[in-house]
């Protein structure tokens, strides 16, 4: 009986209530059933999960890279949709020079046979370079690699690699700028749109510029022959549609290929001592003192401030004005008092001066700042020039008669041409665009001259073809009109009297002026075609009569010989025609 | 056995339905392959498209075209006088139309008169085409006007230019009016 006193130390068994036992079940049962419908929501959870993966998720996925058709980096085409930068797949041919298996000097030279651009020492130094992944040629043309993977050659690799082609060479080099190696902009709308053409999101719609390829041949055909017969240091060119600010053409010389930037033609690179400044885009990143065509703005501005109120009012032209110890005069001087329109065929220096003091310093500044003088010009180019001008502590009487013929302010050529197209197009400033845009796109412009100021300056710009120092740029049928502007170069901070900077800004039909085309040489020799004369008149003129002919009727001008602008009304006080 | 024979028919309608919904499932497996091939060509054909697009603009930039023009062409911008400001003009270059010489004899005469002698390209064996010069057509004076119903030598369809003086006459048909 020893477990007695454990049995009755035991503790005793708790009491059950009546109906405890059946609670306790019911209990039980109810987290059976509960954990069976979990147990059941496992599969449902899973068949959903499957129907979820196998229907909503099916869709495969269309944007992989493997599978996409979209270049790595967006085309560039033109207003037309001619291609003006596109990227392919060229073969790269690179070597692996530790597992060469060949003797490299056998094979540097079987491979120089057919890279004709490569010479063998350059080869050979590929072949046994100490690193361990060497390009021996990159844009490689596909029946070249095919020869040198013939060569059997296991340490050589063929890829395929995305490069940028600039299928039109050299033409709107300075437009289109290049991508680098890595496929990066450096230069020009590359640079400028770099994140839009190669988000991946708009890479696979090209970007549409405004210039049209067939007006940037034309203008960089004939600026490159009047280049070379001037043998002049540069020359620049831009075509402006003067309603929508879109710059059709624009080109400086001398270019450079963006396939092969930094090379020449020939393949050699430029060194410090050859540089010739072909990167250079002279039309935005050059800054120019333009010279005559700055009368043009003078006497809009005269007009616009009611100071000239008439075309017949004369201003004196004399005598030379001396000034501060500095001289006013003009190359073909009439020694006579002059009207307006005189002043402008005839190009006098010393009417206009008269006219911008007549007009005064502050109206003169104001007009310079409304057309944007004083900044870099709006376009999208990264490469645009500041102009220089005189601090308003140092514009005096002087600096307001010179700037007045366009001395003393340097601004880019399109500064120019925006400035032509506003005082032409009925006085609407709008910033330049190298992005085609469409119609309703156009943005409304801001007023800088009136409207009769636009309609007078048609007419005395038509004036200066038909009777002034512009007649050789009188395109037959195409209503020219426009102003030659030669201006000293400075060199050493003295004008140099024997080179010339030599401009025409012109504008066509004069009637309803669509284009503006500002042509400029940088320092024109003088040819056998120009008599020897290196003066706007006789150097770019006859360029601006080519041009207009070659792109009028691309552009839907045409010509009319039976149409033109009435500008009798102004030589009614005109003595003598002009001499060049 | 009958407890059975209900789980067997449950285990081959599974059994089916699993197979069928596999073939199923093949059936659309393959299909997507083929789709994903499909695009996969398509991808590599719009490449291909895209360099030879890129070798064709190569080839034919403009400054290419420039120098074929200045080396072998040779053509210059038209002058604003080429130029046509309407229909009007256009149709002023167009010679007037000469008026037609008299006739001095018709080419088609009616006559009764004595059997012409044949004329030996009537004669001749073939149908034969010719375009012949407006200007003298003595095969065209048709003096066969009417003939006795003698054995027709073998037709000559005579094809002359269009001038209003000598529309053509088929022989064949009108049998000389």
């Amino acid at each position: 009986m020893a477990s007695t006193p454990l049995l009755a130390n035991a503790p005793a068994p708790p009491a059950r209530l009546a109906g405890q036992r059946q609670a306790a079940q019911a209990l039980a049962r109810q987290r059976l059933m509960v954990i069976m419908l979990l147990f059941m929501a496992v599969p449902a959870v899973l068949a959903v999960r499957l129907i979820d993966l196998s229907v909503l998720e099916a869709a495969p996925n269309v944007a992989r890279a493997a599978l996409s058709a979209a270049p790595p980096r967006a085309d560039i085409v033109d207003r037309n949709g001619v291609e003006l930068a596109r990227t392919y797949e060229a073969y790269a041919i690179s070597v692996e020079p530790r597992k060469l298996t060949s003797d490299p000097r056998i094979l540097a030279r079987r491979i120089a046979a057919i890279l004709t651009d490569k010479t063998e020492a350059e080869i050979y130094a590929e072949l046994t370079h100490k690193g361990s992944f060497r390009y021996i040629a990159r844009r490689a043309m596909p029946i070249h690699a095919k020869r040198i993977n013939d060569l059997g050659e296991p340490a050589i690799n063929l890829g395929r690699e995305a490069e940028r082609l600039y299928p039109n060479m050299n033409l709107a080099s300075h437009v289109l700028g290049y991508a680098n190696d890595r496929g990066v902009g450096a230069v020009g709308i590359e640079k400028a749109f770099d994140a839009r053409l190669a988000d991946q999101g708009t890479r696979g719609t090209p970007l549409p510029l405004s210039i049209d390829v067939r007006v940037q041949q034309a203008l960089e055909h004939e600026l490159r022959a009047l280049y070379v017969d001037q043998s002049a240091q540069g020359a620049a060119g831009v075509v402006l549609d003067v309603h929508t600010g879109e710059v059709l053409a624009m080109t400086s010389l001398p270019d450079f290929n963006p396939n092969a930037p930094g090379l020449r033609a020939d393949g050699s690179r430029y060194s410090r001592e050859t540089d010739d400044g072909s990167r250079f885009n002279k039309v935005t990143f050059g800054g120019y003192e333009l010279g005559s065509t700055f009368k043009a703005l003078t006497i809009a501005s005269a007009l616009n401030a009611g100071t000239i109120k008439s075309m017949g009012q004369k201003y004196d032209a004399t005598h030379p004005i001396y000034l501060g110890g500095f001289r006013i005069r003009d190359d073909h001087a009439k020694n006579r008092w002059l009207t307006v329109p005189e002043i402008f065929i005839h190009s006098s220096n010393i009417g206009t001066a008269r006219i911008a003091m007549e007009a005064g310093r502050e109206r003169q500044r104001a007009m310079l700042e409304q057309l944007g003088f004083f900044k870099p010009i709006g376009v999208e180019l990264p490469e645009r020039a500041r102009p220089q001008y005189p601090a308003l502590s140092n514009w005096g009487d002087l600096a307001t008669m010179t700037i007045a013929y366009g001395h003393g302010i340097t601004v880019s050529p399109l500064h120019l041409a925006n400035a032509y197209a506003t005082l032409v197009n009925g006085g609407l400033y709008r910033d330049p665009t190298l992005l085609k845009r469409a119609p309703g796109d156009v943005p409304p412009g801001r007023r800088v001259f009136t409207s009769a100021t636009s309609d007078t300056m048609r007419a005395l710009l038509r004036l200066v073809v038909t009777n002034g120092t512009g007649r050789k740029a009188n395109a037959p049928g195409y209503r020219v009109g426009g102003k030659t502007g030669t201006a000293e170069k400075i060199a050493n901070g003295r004008y140099n009297r024997g080179a010339n900077v030599s401009t025409f800004a012109a504008a066509f039909p004069m009637d309803a002026p669509r284009y503006v085309v500002v042509a400029m040489v940088d320092d024109p020799r003088g040819s056998k075609a120009t008599y020897g004369f290196k003066t706007a008149g006789m150097v770019v003129a006859p360029a601006i009569t080519r041009i207009v002919e070659r792109i009028g009727p691309l552009l839907g001008v045409q010509p009319d010989p039976s149409k033109d602008i009435d500008v009798s009304g102004l030589l009614a006080d005109a003595h003598d025609a002009p001499k060049e | 056995m009958r407890h059975y024979a209900g789980s067997a028919v449950m285990l081959l309608v599974t059994t089916a339905v699993i197979v069928g919904s596999y073939t199923v499932n093949l059936k659309v497996s393959s299909e997507r392959a083929e789709v994903e091939r499909l695009r996969r060509t398509l991808v590599a054909d719009a490449r291909s498209i895209r360099n030879l697009e890129a070798e064709l603009r190569t080839r034919a930039r403009p400054p290419q075209i420039q120098r074929w023009n200045d080396e072998v062409l040779m053509m210059g911008t038209p002058a604003a006088g080429q130029y046509l400001r309407n229909p009007m003009q256009l149709a002023s270059f167009v010679a007037p139309p000469e008026t037609a010489p008299p006739e001095t004899a018709p080419t088609v005469r009616n006559a009764v008169a004595t059997p012409a002698p044949v004329d030996p390209a009537i004669t001749a064996p073939l149908v034969r085409a010719a375009y012949r010069p407006a200007a003298p057509a003595p095969a065209a004076t048709v003096t066969v006007a009417y003939r006795p119903p003698a054995p027709r030598p073998a037709p000559t369809l005579v094809i002359e230019p269009e001038t209003a003086a000598s529309a053509p006459t088929d022989l064949l048909q009108d049998g000389g009016q």
